[in-house]
């Protein structure tokens, strides 16, 4: 058969050329594809050992100063029925995974993807060959920080209940000034009687003037015994404020000792909270925006509360 | 020429000629390389979509948690996100934002029976430059609820109308209803029949299923003091069914207190009983206290009426209890 339309000349070659592009276009796109995830970058395997594989899966990624450089091929039981992690890792990173680098599994962030964090070792030992064994390291998660941090509470604890106590010196003192100051206002009246008297006396001078002199030595005699008296309740209540007041210093060296020790892991615990927040909502608001996501996402605005005509 | 004509048919171009040497057909060939095609390529179309200042984010977020707030009957959380909301979109002097959380204010302020301040934060709306028509016509409707509320009808009347002229929308019904009620309290009972039954179109019309109730109670009102018993009863039921299907407590009560009295009016005690029982447990169990009171003094008075005083006297002794308690 042969085709004389001009449109239909050489459709055969125009199709094949055609379907050669999207064919070229599709093994270019693996190609690249291939690259960005490293399928044709060099790689060795290391490996180490653990107790228990809890928190460590394959496809797990490692991380050499915050950088991607491999992942965990497979994990094993070795005949010790311990764990053996085996590490697929970049060629091009070996020059700094060194005989004295550490492997630890570690967060990204507080609430982060779990990673084997792999340290940087000093410089001058070797680099550890293909197949050799990297020691590895328990890192401290938050319950270890959780049991840091519970001493401390349990000391603020005993401050404030000590404080609370009703035997302890802090209310006895507060007791024992409650009564000095009511005794204190006994002697005030007593002294205000006695002043009323002495008037009295003065304008009966001539005919009781002994009887007066009588009373003013009774009087001064009950002013001495009244002045022992609140010395001898004044010094011992001096002695407990000053117990007291050894007691609050201790307790405050105490209570500051404990906010040194856990107030600088607070910010940080709340920093990484914070960004792994922000993390989350980048991700949703990027997700948000991806079709056909984005064409289900209504455009946010303020909305009307709408009086009701029967109210 | 038979022939001839068949020899042309033969050469006639087309895409579904016989394949050649077994291979797939041209059409086949051409449906899989456009395939291949738009697999490629799907997904990079689509619209994106619109990203917020953080800012005007932010003052949304704070409407919103003010909106639910609300609707839980927190008028008090309500006022606050709703002012902060405001402040936001003042600060970046978003108008249209400002204009709608002012109105916002001003309803929360009305359910909290302060009119004072509703009327302060409504006039603040119409002195807000470059705010939609619909805005404004809600701002009027606002504040013609506010003087219906201190029983100035003329000048509820005039805001309404006011209201309709700026915008009328798919809340006209809404607009209607309270010209309605406007009529209904000034004792133009036919004009007030003939607007609710408009009010009530409208509604249906624009599937405001509040409002809708709204105007089958104002119908049921109308008809139960013209002596229409059968067609009151009628229309509370159906306003009923509509406030249950929305789950307003609130209404749901105020429609059994309107089923009551009518029962009263008409000398049908049990069924007064009962309807102001049930609006009596609606109200204590949505924790409206005033509501309960209302209902349980309706209630004594339907006992006393049907010669149980006892009763009577039990449910006035509950109501003064929790009086004190509330």
């Amino acid at each position: 058969m042969k085709e004389t339309d001009p449109r239909f000349v050489n459709l055969q070659r125009k199709v094949i050329l055609f379907f050669a592009v999207a064919v070229i276009g599709i093994i270019a796109a693996l190609v690249f594809l291939g690259i960005e995830r490293g399928a044709f970058t060099p790689k060795y395997r290391i490996h180490f050992t653990v107790d228990r594989g809890t928190g460590f899966f394959e496809g797990m990624s490692v991380k050499l100063s915050g950088f991607k450089i491999g992942k965990i091929e497979t994990l094993s039981l070795d005949e010790n029925a311990r764990v053996k992690i085996s590490l697929l890792l970049n060629k091009k990173y070996q020059k700094w995974i060194r005989q004295d680098s550490r492997a630890m599994l570690t967060k990204e962030g507080l609430i982060g993807e779990d990673v084997i964090d792999i340290t940087v070792g000093a410089q001058g030992k070797p680099a550890i060959e293909d197949g050799a064994v990297i020691s590895y390291e328990k890192s401290r998660g938050l319950d270890e920080l959780v049991e840091e941090v519970r001493p401390v509470i349990g000391e603020i604890k005993d401050i404030i209940s000590y404080i609370n106590d009703p035997d302890a010196h802090i209310k006895q003192t507060l007791a024992n000034l409650q009564m000095l100051s009511f005794e204190l206002l006994i002697t005030k009246e007593n002294i205000d009687k006695l002043l009323k008297n002495t008037d009295v006396n003065i304008t009966d001078v001539a005919s009781s003037l002994s009887k007066v002199a009588k009373n003013i030595d009774s009087t001064v005699t009950d002013i001495d015994k009244t002045i022992l008296n609140i010395e001898g309740k004044v010094s011992p209540a001096m002695d407990k404020l000053n117990k007291t007041m050894g007691n609050a210093e201790e307790a405050t060296s105490s209570l500051k000792d404990a906010i040194e020790k856990s107030a600088p892991k607070l910010p940080r615990l709340l920093n990484k909270g914070e960004d792994a927040l922000n993390e989350t909502n980048e991700v949703i608001r990027s997700l948000k925006q991806v079709w056909p996501i984005s064409s289900y996402i209504e455009e946010p605005k303020d909305s009307l509360l709408r009086g009701d005509s029967y109210e | 020429m038979n022939k001839a004509k068949s020899k042309e048919q033969t050469f006639t171009p087309s895409l579904t000629l016989p394949p050649r040497g077994g291979g797939i057909g041209r059409g086949a060939m051409f449906c899989v390389l456009f395939s291949v095609f738009c697999l490629l390529f799907i997904g990079c179309g689509g619209p994106s979509a619109t990203t917020l200042s953080s800012i005007h984010a932010q003052a949304i977020e704070y409407n919103r948690n003010a909106a639910k707030a609300a609707e839980k009957g927190d008028y008090e959380k309500a006022l606050d996100y709703y002012m902060e909301a405001l402040r936001i979109n003042q600060s970046v002097e978003n108008t249209e934002g400002i204009a709608v959380n002012l109105i916002n204010i001003a309803v929360i302020y009305q359910k909290n029976g302060n009119v004072p301040e509703a009327e302060r934060f409504i006039e603040m709306v119409f002195s807000t430059p470059d705010i939609s028509e619909s805005i404004k016509a809600e701002a009027a409707f606002e504040k013609a609820r506010l003087f219906l509320k201190e029983k100035e009808l003329s000048k509820a009347k005039e805001w309404v109308n006011k209201s309709m002229a700026l915008n009328k929308g798919i809340r006209e019904g809404s607009r209607w209803n309270l010209l309605g009620r406007v009529a209904f309290m000034e004792g133009r009972h036919d004009e007030a029949l003939a607007i609710a039954n408009t009010a009530l179109k409208l509604n249906r019309e624009n599937k405001q299923r509040i409002e809708e109730a709204n105007s089958l109670r104002l119908i049921a009102e109308i008809s139960a003091q013209t002596d229409r018993y059968e067609e009151s009863r009628e229309f509370y039921m159906r306003a009923l069914e509509i406030d249950k299907e929305a789950g307003d407590s609130k209404k749901i009560a105020i429609d059994l207190m309107g089923l009551g009295e009518l029962s009263l009016k008409y000398g049908r005690l049990q069924d007064a009983v009962n309807f102001y029982m049930r609006a009596y447990n609606v109200s204590m169990n949505a924790g409206d206290m005033e509501g309960a009171s209302k209902a349980a003094g309706s209630l004594a008075d339907a006992y006393r009426k049907s010669g149980d005083d006892k009763k009577a006297e039990e449910i006035l002794k509950k109501k003064s209890e929790f009086e004190k308690k509330y």
